[in-house]
């Protein structure tokens, strides 16, 4: 029997969670509508598990009779009589309801609802079914009752499996503020606790934040009020992103989101999704960190470049020598002395034109007398300084040598010599041209290692850099009139310098005129700049800042090709200002090897 | 469909107004304090409110809280620059059925609206 194989296959556990009516036929035991009663009698009374047959008719349609159908009908007066001699045939005719019929793709859960809507006393009839070749088969209500039993419970396995290993943090708060069994097992990870269910979601946090807790009670019975705009209760969550520290004192940063699950005007549930952003954020402070020295010790090196190099070894060498008293503070110094010392070298960096010096030294000389947590982080300041000002003292000294006197530096071949002078002559000479056509005053001076660069970088940089300083005439350095208004020498100066720096050159042009006007640059990049920098504009072709396209700017090239040529040579080009004093451009370009130079010739 | 807009600022006014027109709200009334709001709240029952927080006379939340005690079913949406969280939660806690935070770009005002006007409708019936 057919009976027997089945059921074992059901308690084997090999059924599938797409299980259908088909794998679950229990009886293939078939009879002709013409055959006598009897046949039926005896099928029934031979083996009572049977839960009902298949009557196939002469046209070749399919039909079913249950077993409890069948002894209803015998029960009746003259049951017997009527049906056992004659055909089987006659039972149909009669009109004995029979089996009904499901396609044998069915699935167990859709089955199992299409039984449940049946009246009560036809509910535990068989069904009729068919495999995939069309052969009739019955299942029995029994099996797919205890199919459906067997499938949820391998769901709830996959579900527990998968809110064991997903990183999310889920979990439903349920209408009695309780959190459900079901949560992930990150969200009791984030939360620090063991068992979530049957907390209030308030209570789960109170074991970060208990402040914050207080707020989330408050927020979730807000929540609960259908009434309330859905969209609209962002702005008040509380939990949206904040930090805590967790149980073992590790810091945490956490964004909570709440959706309200409605059903019939009320809201029942409230999904909960805990977002963990502490690595995230560590790096993006990272980031920023490295960002922040980065462009301080630019600054710095801009502020180098502009000041008169015969001062500066002198000024670091004393900047040096107090942030060394101020590191090895000793009980019963004299701040008071020290104090004195740092406006002393405050006024000489201003003299000099350091501000990022003479911030930090006017900053050092309010603190000094304060207590040491205060001086801890302004010595943390002045350290980082110093250290971008040892790295530039090098670069200083060789500034200082160079700029002297170009010509007698030994190591310059002179065929590459006469590139610089070529290279200075011709930027001289843009900018004189650019400042007869505007009718402003610029000083031009080229300093560094130009004479080390191959003709490929050269000739990179002869285009780029006319462009920048007859930029740096036109928007850069403003009208004699006004330099003088802002105090500053009617002449303004224009420097390009350029140094090695391990397997790159870094070059900077830089004018100590009106700095990049980032509101101008804002308005006229429009809502789309918005996400932009004002330092990142400037490289889009189409956006500028000056008020008349004048003929000079116009001509050449813009920026944005600028960059495009830069970064094609495999090098950057980034934009430093600071409005009022400075705009300065860094290139770093990666250097061509000698050979490929040699080659070049 | 009719609005009562409460904002100090005539420029927040005119915005919150035209965003409002443009959904179908025929008629929109103003108040620049909380004294009038109420007034005229009582005077000519809106169907919903928008409610600045700091203004003179009378603060948002007790008109929030005054207008829902008399009118529970006005929904009522608070836009404050007080980007914070306890004032948003106090709001909502006196009956303000949304919260939107100042500056407002066009599409939040109008989506907040939206949201404002379909509750409206709901509470009519």
């Amino acid at each position: 029997m057919h009976a027997t194989d089945a059921s074992k296959n059901q308690a084997s556990g090999s059924l599938q969670v797409t299980a259908t009516l088909e794998g679950l036929v229990l009886s293939r035991v078939s009879v002709s509508s013409q055959d006598i009663g009897f046949v039926l009698r005896g099928l029934f009374q031979n083996h009572p598990d049977l839960p009902g047959v298949i009557i196939t008719l002469p046209d070749g349609a399919v039909s079913g009779l249950s077993k409890q159908e069948y002894f209803r009908q015998m029960a009746r007066p003259f049951g017997p009589e009527v049906y056992n001699r004659r055909p089987i045939k006659l039972l149909l005719d009669h009109g004995v309801p029979t089996l009904s019929w499901m396609p044998g793709s069915t699935q167990v859960e859709a089955a199992a609802e299409e039984i449940l809507r049946r009246s009560e006393s036809r509910r535990y009839e068989p069904l009729l079914t068919n495999d995939r070749n069309g052969c009739p088969g019955i299942v029995d209500v029994h099996s797919i009752l205890i199919a459906l039993s067997q499938l949820s419970s391998i769901r709830a396995r996959q579900m527990a499996l998968i809110l064991d290993t997903v990183p999310e943090g889920f979990l439903v708060i349920g209408s009695d503020r309780k959190i459900l069994p079901g949560y992930s097992l990150s969200a009791a990870a984030m939360l620090g606790l063991f068992d979530l269910a049957g907390m209030t979601f308030d209570e789960a946090l109170s074991n970060l934040d208990s402040k914050l807790a207080d707020r989330v009670r408050s927020f979730v019975e807000i929540l609960f009020n259908p009434a309330l705009l859905d969209r609209l209760l962002e702005p008040a969550n509380p939990v949206r992103e904040f930090q805590a520290r967790s149980a073992h004192g590790e810091p945490l940063h956490l964004a909570i989101r709440f959706k309200r699950v409605r059903e019939q005007g009320c809201i029942s549930q409230i999904l909960v999704m805990i977002e963990d952003l502490t690595l995230r954020k560590r790096l993006e402070n990272e980031a920023t960190k490295l960002r922040d020295t980065a462009q301080m010790r630019f600054e710095v090196l801009t502020q180098l470049a502009g000041a008169d190099p015969h001062h500066l070894p002198g000024f670091l060498d004393n900047f040096n020598a107090l942030c060394q008293r101020l590191e090895k503070l000793e009980p019963g110094e004299d701040l008071n002395a020290l104090r004195r010392r740092c406006h002393a070298l405050k006024g000489e960096a201003g003299a000099l034109g350091l501000s990022s010096f003479r911030t930090a030294l006017h900053k050092a000389e309010d603190v000094i007398e304060l207590d040491a947590p205060h001086r801890a982080s302004m010595i943390g300041v002045l350290a980082e300084l110093r250290a971008a000002a040892a790295d530039l003292l090098t670069l200083a000294r060789k500034l200082l040598s160079e700029s002297s006197d170009p010509a007698t530096a030994s190591s310059s071949p002179s065929a590459v010599l006469s590139r610089f002078q070529a290279l200075k002559k011709m930027l001289s000479l843009a900018v004189s041209e650019a400042c007869n056509l505007t009718g402003k005053q610029a000083r031009f001076e080229l300093r560094g290692c130009f004479d080390m660069m191959s003709s490929r970088e050269l000739g990179l940089l002869r285009e780029v850099l006319q462009q920048l300083v007859r930029n740096a005439v036109v928007h850069g350095i403003e009208t004699p009139a006004q330099r003088v208004a802002a105090g500053k020498p009617p002449e303004g100066t224009i420097i390009v310098a350029a140094r090695e720096a391990g397997e790159f050159f870094e070059i900077i042009t830089q004018d100590d005129g009106a700095g990049l006007d980032r509101e101008a640059l804002r308005n006229r990049a429009g809502e789309s700049g918005e996400e932009i920098s004002a330092e990142e504009l400037i490289f889009i072709d189409g956006i500028s800042t000056a008020q008349t396209l004048s003929e000079l700017a116009g001509r050449g090239v813009g920026l944005g090709q600028i960059r495009e040529s830069i970064l094609i040579h495999g090098g950057t080009i980034a934009v430093h200002t600071q409005p009022g004093s400075y705009t300065a451009f860094q290139i770093v370009l990666p250097r061509t090897n000698q050979m490929h130079e040699t080659a070049d010739r | 469909m009719k609005l009562l807009i409460v904002d100090d600022s005539q420029v927040v006014r005119s915005s919150i107004e035209r965003a409002a027109r443009t959904l179908g709200v025929d008629e929109v009334l103003t108040a620049a304090d909380g004294e009038t709001a109420l007034s005229l709240f009582h005077t000519t029952w809106p169907e919903m409110v928008t409610m600045d927080i700091t203004i003179p006379l009378l603060d948002g939340v007790e008109c929030v809280k005054r207008i829902h005690q008399v009118s529970s079913r006005t929904p009522i949406l608070v836009i404050s620059a007080l980007n914070n969280q306890q004032t948003a939660m106090k709001a909502l806690e006196n009956g303000a059925s949304g919260f939107l935070t100042k500056p407002f770009t066009a599409t939040e005002i109008e989506m907040a609206l939206r949201d404002l006007i379909e509750l409206a409708e709901s509470m009519k019936k």
